[in-house]
């Protein structure tokens, strides 16, 4: 273990080695190189092969459709290299539904993580029971979304909706939400919420549980109030889970399409369709395969694109907060 | 002056925790009450925001339990379960192994696979059914297949829901990664100086300090498990190898059929018991949840 | 060396899971291939070679059907399910009036429990396929949406049932040729012995693709309490636009808001072109041209938008052009709309409902001429890709048969569509409602036209621009105008 002259090198030409292993010779050294990736190869490999089986392959070829035209059943696919691209951001039902999902997803996320971190904040406080609560601000994300959905159109009937019931008891006009682009979005977004709200609080919980306590210790010892703890304390400490929920709740709220498929089915006159709604009705309603593969790579590159910003900001910050507590537990 | 403000703010806290919540569960609470409703009644009268039948029936419960009279309730509930906990176990070692190579171990292009895999599972999939549907028919030596043609595949049968589970899990790979590495590595090199293999040292040290975390994996793949009806309801057409949602899917679609009553009450009933079992899930795990999640520590 | 080993231990599960994947692949086969063909042999290697290949019968067939909701009893081998679906049907509290072990002895030409009509209808093709050594298996794809979508898969994997059932997506099968045409001799049996409603709409180039065994027309139907109440004859059926309307004007205002005149229902969506379908045909419009092509914007269908424009004023607000057609039909059952145009089965659900109704065919506008859209038909249809094609035909023979026409006669729900039983004597005295409905089964009667290129999207234009042209106060010309431009730039 006093070979220091070749464990300097290492540690010059690898700094990411792992310094405290202190390999003795060359050959042990790269043997034990290799013996990290074996390993990786003998767990990751049999995981990776299933999951292409899964969805890797059929994911990636129903991508590659999107080269190809092929509408109808009867059809074969003929390769037409761009053209559905250049169609897809030529014809405004698609670069509309693309656009919707965007701030309709905005809006979805926006709503669910203000209002679940409102719920968390109230969750974090020694309250009696508040397992409970957790518990029932979570029930509706266990729910599935076909049942739920149907039941939020019991709710929303023109004729005998218990909203309009409702509306026509205390006398006033009932209100045709089916036919008001505004009235759809908002049902959606309100659905969306009510299954999302307690996901997100949860999430936002243990954010808050994770913030040190001896912050908000020092705090009080400088005087400060409930309000100047959650600005100067809370919020600057779950800064990076934010981020995390922020960008994985977006992602999946770009995605949303059963309840625009169950609730408003796009309508009225296509004003509340979103891209993966579009892709849905491309492939199993017009079998319109290359315009659904073409669409989805689409969606899938801007969805890459939101993850990789996302993760080199991460590990940016990563490097930043957690590589000194990682050299003084070695150094220790 | 502190002390003076904690009450009220406390008993606003429960006022809005409650109130919320409640208005939350609210169309659980509709669900539960048309369930006592006959299909008569709830077809041919209005209904309220708390519909009261005026004659309350239990049959669209015993239909439940005791299994209605077209559908093999037993069946279809034996199936759920065991698929859920076949994904769930798979979904726990995956996650765990994978998050302990991408945490622990160094090999070249770590990073950069890591994160081809987080992307991948950020993408759409609707359009990966028709795709999947033709692979599964076309599964060589399966089902009467030659090499890629022939006969149906998979299709129909266990393989179904065997050949998912053991696939990477890469949202549960990413939270064990990032609660792994919190944990020392003195911990893993004292464990090895103590003589433990690789084994020992992931499944006696390892595994356990990552109990809180496993939870919240196994509880969103079992909840995504049991409430998925679309694996059941494309891929297999035979009714022993139905589950709960796929039964309900069609049930409610061959009710939609043309001068068909639509029994409303039976489909919520049976949409409640598909909800129920996941609900007792969510209660047996939730109080790990927090606390795996603050574990990780998602750095950010 | 040590660690090696130990994570390969972590895998034997995925391992065996690999390993018996290669080797029980005959297994795989003698299960799933058994549903098609139960003669073929389980071992693996015979399995794998003779899998693809049509099976041989020595001790018969057995075909693969699709379930439909209005004559399924379960899924499975027809001779399992039925003990099974008798046992249950006298167990159901749900069947009012409840089913007795006498409702299971027939005589044709008594009348049959409705709850036991499937039952009835199931074993009558039961034995007459097994005289042919015939047996059947049922599989259930849903209805609607999901079926849709599985069939379109199966086709794409040339892994369909011998026989699929489906209603408006059936006809599109037919035209890109994914189904196969019925022999003549049966083609011809069919156009002789049959109402059109039963083929018609599958009939492409002249060669027959699918049949119904009891599909309906549309009838006008109205709540005679209701109509009473508005000083309206409640026996005396509105035979002209202009008598309609006046009468659904008056039954609007004597309801005050509690009640409406109704009329028919206008969603975008297969429900609202297959009921406010007719009202086009009888105008002489309609939705294509004589070529198949969108012909969306004739004077005539802006004549008959206007006239259902002023339906809605009857509705409450909403109502007419909801997207789902649910809520529609509920209005009528709540006793909150008088008048509705619907298929044959609205009358007995009506009777179990309490409602007293009347019901009368489609009333004209001036100068128009009778003609009806195929509504509720459940259309059966062998595909090319079925492995047992003439056995899948000996059970559409057995459809129209003579038994099960008089079982469906018997019952009174729908009416038969073979010609020599409808049109009896017998039948007509002992169900003049539903032969009232048989008759109009008989006229100019179509199916909804699928369109050549992105059929859904089409049909989606034009269900768009009728909703807004009657929620809103736009121009129907220019509407209509509209929809069809955008129609002909898809269909090209």
């Amino acid at each position: 273990m006093n070979r220091d002259g070749k464990t300097m090198t290492t540690a010059a030409a690898m700094p990411n080695a792992p310094v405290g292993r202190q390999p003795q010779h060359l050959w042990k050294r790269f043997r034990t190189r290799h013996r990290d990736a074996m390993l990786a190869a003998v767990i990751l490999i049999p995981m990776i092969v299933f999951w292409l089986l899964l969805s890797g392959f059929p994911t990636l070829f129903g991508f590659l459709l999107g080269f190809f035209r092929w509408v109808g059943l009867a059809d074969s696919p003929a390769f037409i290299g761009f053209d559905n691209f250049v169609h897809f951001f030529k014809d405004p039902v698609y670069t509309g539904a693309l656009w919707r999902s965007i701030w309709l997803g905005g809006l979805v996320t926006g709503v669910t993580l203000l209002s679940g971190f409102g719920a968390a904040l109230l969750m974090n406080m020694p309250l009696k029971g508040k397992g409970v609560y957790r518990s029932i601000w979570y029930i509706p994300a266990v729910t599935s979304t076909v049942a739920t959905t149907q039941i939020f159109n019991l709710f929303l009937d023109t004729n005998n909706g218990v909203i309009n019931n409702f509306l026509k008891s205390i006398g006033k006009e009932p209100i045709v939400w089916q036919y008001s682009v505004g009235w759809g979005i908002f049902w959606i977004v309100v659905y969306s919420v009510w299954k999302g709200v307690g996901g997100a609080a949860l999430l936002w919980l243990a954010g808050l549980q994770s913030v040190d306590h001896n912050l908000y210790e020092a705090a009080e010892v400088d005087g400060a109030g409930t309000w100047a703890k959650l600005r100067n304390v809370t919020i600057p400490g779950l800064k990076p889970i934010a981020t995390y929920i922020f960008i994985t709740s977006l992602i999946s709220a770009i995605q949303i399409y059963e309840q625009v498929l169950f609730i408003t089915n796009g309508g009225p006159y296509g004003k509340t369709e979103v891209l993966v709604f579009r892709i849905y009705r491309d492939g199993f309603w017009d079998f319109n395969l290359g315009m659904a593969g073409a669409s989805s790579l689409v969606m899938a590159a801007i969805v890459i694109v939101i993850t990789v910003f996302y993760y080199g900001w991460a590990t940016r910050s990563d490097r930043r907060t957690t590589i000194p507590v990682k050299t003084l537990g070695r150094g220790g | 002056m502190f002390a003076k403000r904690f009450k009220p703010s406390r008993a606003l806290g429960h006022l809005v925790l409650l109130g919320v919540g409640l208005v939350l569960l609210y169309p659980l609470i509709f669900m539960i009450m048309a369930g006592f409703f006959t299909k008569q009644e709830f077809t041919s009268s209005v209904i309220h925001a708390f519909p009261v039948p005026k004659e309350p029936t239990l049959d669209n419960f015993k239909a439940l339990l005791a299994g209605s009279t077209d559908a093999a309730v037993t069946v279809y509930f034996r199936n759920s379960v065991l698929r859920t906990a076949y994904n769930t176990f798979w979904a726990i070692l995956t996650s765990f192994l994978g998050g302990y190579v991408f945490a622990r171990l160094r090999f070249k292009g770590r990073d950069q696979l890591f994160l081809l895999l987080l992307a991948t599972q950020m993408i759409p999939t609707t359009i990966a059914i028709i795709p999947t549907y033709l692979e599964f028919a076309r599964f060589p030596f399966f089902g009467g297949n030659h090499v890629f043609t022939g006969g149906k595949g998979i299709l129909d049968t266990w393989w179904v829901y065997l050949i998912g589970g053991p696939g990477i899990n890469i949202m549960g790979t990413f939270l064990v990664k990032q609660s792994l590495e919190k944990v020392p590595i003195e911990l893993d090199e004292a464990a090895k100086s103590d003589g433990a293999g690789t084994f020992r040292l992931l499944f006696q040290i390892l595994f356990p300090l990552q109990l809180p975390i496993m939870a919240f994996i196994a509880i969103t793949t079992a909840l995504g498990t049991w409430n998925d009806f679309i694996t059941p309801f494309f891929y297999t057409n035979s009714d022993s190898l139905q589950t709960l949602p796929s039964a309900i899917t069609r049930l409610s679609s061959v009710m939609a059929s043309p001068g068909a009553v639509i029994n409303y009450p039976m489909i919520i009933t049976l949409s409640l018991g598909v909800t129920i079992p996941a609900l007792l899930i969510f209660f047996f795990f939730q109080k790990y949840i927090v606390q795996g999640l603050a574990n990780t520590g998602i750095k950010g | 060396m040590f660690n090696k080993k130990a994570a390969w231990a972590v895998w034997p599960l995925a391992a065996a899971l690999g390993l018996s994947a290669c080797s029980s692949g005959g297994g795989g086969a003698s299960t799933s291939g058994s549903s098609a063909s139960p003669e073929s042999s389980p071992s693996a290697s015979e399995s794998a070679s003779t899998g693809g290949a049509s099976a041989k019968p020595e001790g018969g067939v057995t075909i693969t059907v699709l379930n439909e909701g209005a004559v399924g009893i379960g899924v499975g081998k027809l001779d399992d399910l039925l003990p099974e679906k008798k046992k249950s049907l006298l167990k159901d509290e749900a069947q009012t009036p409840r089913v007795q072990e006498s409702d299971f002895a027939r005589t044709p030409g008594q009348k049959v429990h409705p709850g036991v009509f499937p039952y009835f209808y199931q074993q009558i093709i039961n034995d007459k396929l097994k005289s042919k050594n015939i047996t059947v298996k049922t599989e259930d794809w849903g209805w609607g949406e999901p079926l849709i979508q599985k069939e379109t898969a199966g086709f794409l994997a040339k892994n369909v049932p011998d026989i699929i059932v489906g209603e408006t997506q059936m006809p599109g099968f037919a035209l890109q040729g994914l189904l196969e045409p019925f022999p003549d001799d049966m083609a011809a049996e069919i156009r002789e012995t049959i109402a059109p409603a039963a083929w018609k709409p599958m009939e492409v180039d002249g060669k027959i693709y699918g049949f119904a065994s009891q599909p309906g027309v549309n009838s006008l139907f109205w709540n005679k309490k209701l109509v009473k109440e508005a000083g309206i004859d409640p026996d005396q059926a509105p035979k002209t636009w202009e008598e309609l309307l006046a009468d659904i004007e008056k039954v609007t205002e004597a309801g005050k808001g509690k009640f409406y005149g109704g009329g028919v229902y206008a969603g975008p969506n297969a429900g609202g072109y297959l009921r406010f379908g007719p009202l086009l045909i009888v105008n002489h419009g309609g939705f294509t041209d004589a070529s198949g092509n969108p012909a969306f914007n004739s004077d005539a269908n802006v004549k008959t938008v206007e006239f259902l424009r002023k339906l809605n004023k009857n509705h409450p607000a909403g109502l007419m052009v909801n997207p789902t057609e649910g809520p529609y039909f509920d209005a009528f059952k709540k006793q909150q709309t008088a008048y509705i145009i619907d298929g044959p089965w609205r009358a007995s659900e009506s009777a179990s409902l309490g409602i007293d109704y009347g019901m009368s065919p489609i009333p004209l506008p001036e100068g128009g001429e009778a003609g009806n859209i195929t509504i509720g038909a459940a259309f059966h249809a062998v595909p090319k890709d079925a492995k047992n094609k003439e056995a899948a035909f000996e059970y559409i023979r057995a459809m129209y048969s003579d038994e099960i026409q008089t079982l469906i006669a018997d019952t009174g729900v729908r009416s038969p569509v073979k010609k020599a039983i409808a049109e009896s004597q017998d039948y007509q005295s002992k169900h003049p409602e539903m032969y009232l409905h048989y008759q109009a089964m008989n006229g100019n009667v179509q199916g909804l036209p699928t369109f050549k290129k992105e059929d859904s999207k089409v049909w989606q234009i034009f269900g768009d621009a009728v909703a807004k042209a009657i929620m809103t106060n736009g121009d129907i010309k220019s509407i209509l105008d509209d929809a069809q431009a955008k129609a002909q730039a898809i269909v090209g």
